[in-house]
């Protein structure tokens, strides 16, 4: 077949040619693009193909910088909480950032050095960076970092005077308040309705499923990915335990069992709110649909139980009190680490994770 | 090579793909034709192991994909119709995301993502956040993410929907460039597409196969029965000026070899015969000997090939108008 140009140019085609056309036309010219990005290119000129990885500075001085920043932060955080075993020294802030920026750059250098994790790690990295450039993400920490500033100070004020030392308004804070869980419920399902349903509605789907990748792995992503938000929600409730030590007196701040076991019972809840986010954004195509049935089945499995157990018999009423979550996060509060509260939430969790996957699968045969 | 074994997939209620059998050999570009709706992109997503088929086997490069889904993917690049991408992420992110997930060593990413950029013209806007991209430069994009991680095999859905003639000639020329060191399944509803770009085709409607040839012999097996026109000036008959010359022309003509009908389309002083022929031999020749015998004086001939198009609309044409 000889390649002249036809004449019987596809009709649909031929008409809407105004614009569109004007782009790729512009780039096929020698002319640099203006649109090209500055920072991308640092000798421009035709671009080269086979020498592309010398190309790095000013991206990678960005990403050094977000991974210093993060690293200090963390390590103030958790330093906050760490505060009566640090040795009480002026040295111990300058001790912490340094940690902190050597945290977070040696992450950076053990991630790019190994392939670490392959697949899912790929798969990671892709959901953090889509929850950490989506606006969101940003309302949703700032709306949360408010609610707990705020559920914090309440504590604070109806709690003075009373007894109880230095640590109980952090014992009130997880899991003593109706808004602990109030922004448990609608955190989960906010954070993990986009996972799947958006994947699914806007077809990419397609292009992850048929990458080398397993169902369970990139279900696994999905949770990973949510629950390291979720947690970074929760981290600058460190800075709390800070200020209460600030305002202590000597000896006399919050322990650090109690908060590590409140930080333990709400990563253990919050996975498996988060694996119940999961799954049923795999059951949607429409994120609001995932989201609207994630919080009726966080509130569901969390709420009902409590105000079940107000009517129900005797020999139910034991039955349910293994299942409610109310107790559960009142006695980690108190700094008790059941073992069976903690097997509790992590088969929770894989369960959810399991039928998300299963459900995964299933859609293929529809 | 890519081989397809009674391949069936039912939907509830429908027979999306009917019991279809074809190989993709390899280093050749083969084209998937069928009107909308014709199973094409389910055939596609049980090739690219997205689907399961209800019955039947499809083996890439040996692995089934079923069975050895790994093995399958790595040798595949895939370019679902529409070209779904992540709107969040910059070009570049992307690609790399892409080659990650398909498990391209480190050393070699940013060399492979270069050059899948380079031959896809995205290189300028690699920085480009993609949400923010023209039709046309998604598709760039999405060519791209087929070709990294270098798979053998190149399954592109609808390549060319929803661009402008000018992107369409680009992404015709890509194709054929990249034809010569791939082996690529193409499917297409637009003739003229696989005319230009495909070494072979399979005509698919309504989950079947219903031709499947190289382009050109596809085109030499429809034209058996091909159609020649004729306009000649016929000498009149010696007795009476009366009587026309023409059924007397037309009855010549029917006993040539090969001749099935002949309909006149004019009779005036210059006769146009529309002759309608099957067979191998090409009529023509006799054609011209008859006229030479009988004096005609032969102001044209021409044969009307049939184009794929015609073929396409023969085939794929429904018996009943109900069908849909």
């Amino acid at each position: 077949m000889p390649d002249e140009p036809r004449s019987t140019e596809p009709p649909a085609t031929t008409a809407p040619a105004t614009d569109e056309a004007a782009s790729p036309a512009r780039s096929a010219a020698p002319v640099p693009a203006p649109a090209r990005a500055p920072a991308s290119a640092p000798a421009p000129g035709p671009a080269r193909v086979h020498d592309a990885p010398p190309e790095a500075p000013p991206e990678s001085i960005w990403r050094s910088v977000a991974a210093g920043g993060v690293g200090i932060f963390m390590a103030l955080c958790i330093g906050s909480v760490l505060y009566p075993v640090l040795p009480q020294s002026w040295l111990t802030i300058p001790m912490l950032v340094l940690g902190g920026l050597a945290f977070g750059w040696g992450a950076l250098w053990l991630m790019d050095q190994f392939d670490f994790g392959g697949n899912l790690r790929a798969l990671l990295h892709r959901e953090l960076l889509s929850y950490f450039l989506s606006p969101i993400a940003y309302m949703v920490l700032t709306g949360f970092m408010f609610c707990n500033g705020l559920t914090f100070i309440l504590i604070l004020y109806s709690m003075q005077g009373s007894p109880g030392g230095h640590g109980a308004p952090l014992q009130m804070l997880f899991g003593g308040t109706i808004f602990f869980w109030f922004v448990m419920v609608f955190a989960a399902p906010v954070l993990t309705m986009r996972t799947l349903a958006e994947e699914r509605h806007s077809g990419t789907i397609e292009t992850l499923m048929t990458a080398p990748v397993s169902d369970g792995q990139v279900v696994v992503a999905k949770y990973l990915g949510a629950l390291i938000f979720f947690m970074t929600l929760w981290l600058p409730v460190g800075l709390f335990v800070g200020l209460m030590h600030a305002f202590a007196p000597p000896g006399g701040g919050p322990q650090i069992g109690p908060v590590l076991a409140g930080f333990t019972g709400t990563f253990l809840v919050g996975s498996m709110f988060i694996a119940t986010g999961v799954l049923t954004s795999a059951l949607s195509r429409n994120q609001i649909g995932a989201a609207i049935m994630a919080f009726a089945a966080c509130l569901g499995l969390f709420f009902t139980v409590p105000i079940f157990v107000f009517f129900a018999g005797p020999e139910w009423k034991t039955l349910l009190a293994f299942f409610n979550g109310w107790d559960h996060m009142q006695e980690f509060g108190k700094g008790i680490v059941d073992s069976r509260r903690v097997i509790y939430y992590l088969s929770g969790t894989f369960l959810m994770l399991y039928m998300a996957t299963k459900v995964l699968e299933s859609g293929k045969w529809r | 090579m890519i081989e397809v074994r009674n391949l069936v997939k039912e939907f509830p209620g429908r027979r999306a793909v009917d019991d279809i059998s074809f190989t993709v050999r390899k280093g050749e570009i083969l084209g998937f034709l069928g009107p909308n709706g014709a199973g094409k992109t389910t055939t596609m997503r049980i090739l690219t192991g997205f689907m399961p088929a209800t019955g039947g086997q499809v083996t890439v490069g040996g692995h089934d994909v079923f069975d050895e889904p790994d093995e399958t993917r790595r040798r595949l690049g895939y370019m679902p119709e529409n070209v779904p991408l992540y709107p969040e992420m910059r070009v570049d992110e992307y690609l790399e995301f892409r080659a990650r997930l398909r498990k391209v060593p480190a050393s070699r990413r940013q060399a492979q993502i270069g050059r899948a950029m380079e031959m896809c013209r995205v290189t300028d806007r690699r920085r480009q956040v993609i949400g923010t991209l023209s039709k046309g430069y998604r598709q760039r994009v999405g060519q791209a993410d087929a070709l990294v991680g270098q798979p053998e095999y190149l399954v592109l859905d609808e390549p060319t929907v929803g661009l402008d003639p000018k992107q369409i000639r680009e992404v015709r020329s890509l194709v054929r460039e990249l034809g010569r060191d791939h082996t690529i399944l193409l499917s297409t509803h637009i003739l003229p597409e696989v005319e230009m770009t495909c070494s072979r085709v399979i005509i698919i409607d309504n989950g079947k196969i219903v031709a499947q040839d190289t382009t050109e012999a596809l085109r030499a097996a429809q034209q058996a029965s091909t159609e020649v026109v004729v306009h000649a000036r016929l000498p009149m008959p010696d007795g009476g000026a009366s009587t026309s010359p023409v059924p007397a022309a037309r009855e010549a003509l029917m006993g040539l070899p090969g001749v099935l009908a002949v309909t006149v389309e004019d009779d005036a002083a210059v006769a146009k015969l529309r002759i309608k022929a099957g067979g191998k031999d090409d009529v023509r020749e006799g054609i011209f000997r008859l006229a030479v015998a009988k004096g005609w004086v032969l102001l044209e001939m021409r044969r009307e090939a049939l184009s794929l198009e015609d073929i396409f609309v023969k085939l794929t044409e429904s018996p009943e108008p109900g069908e849909a």
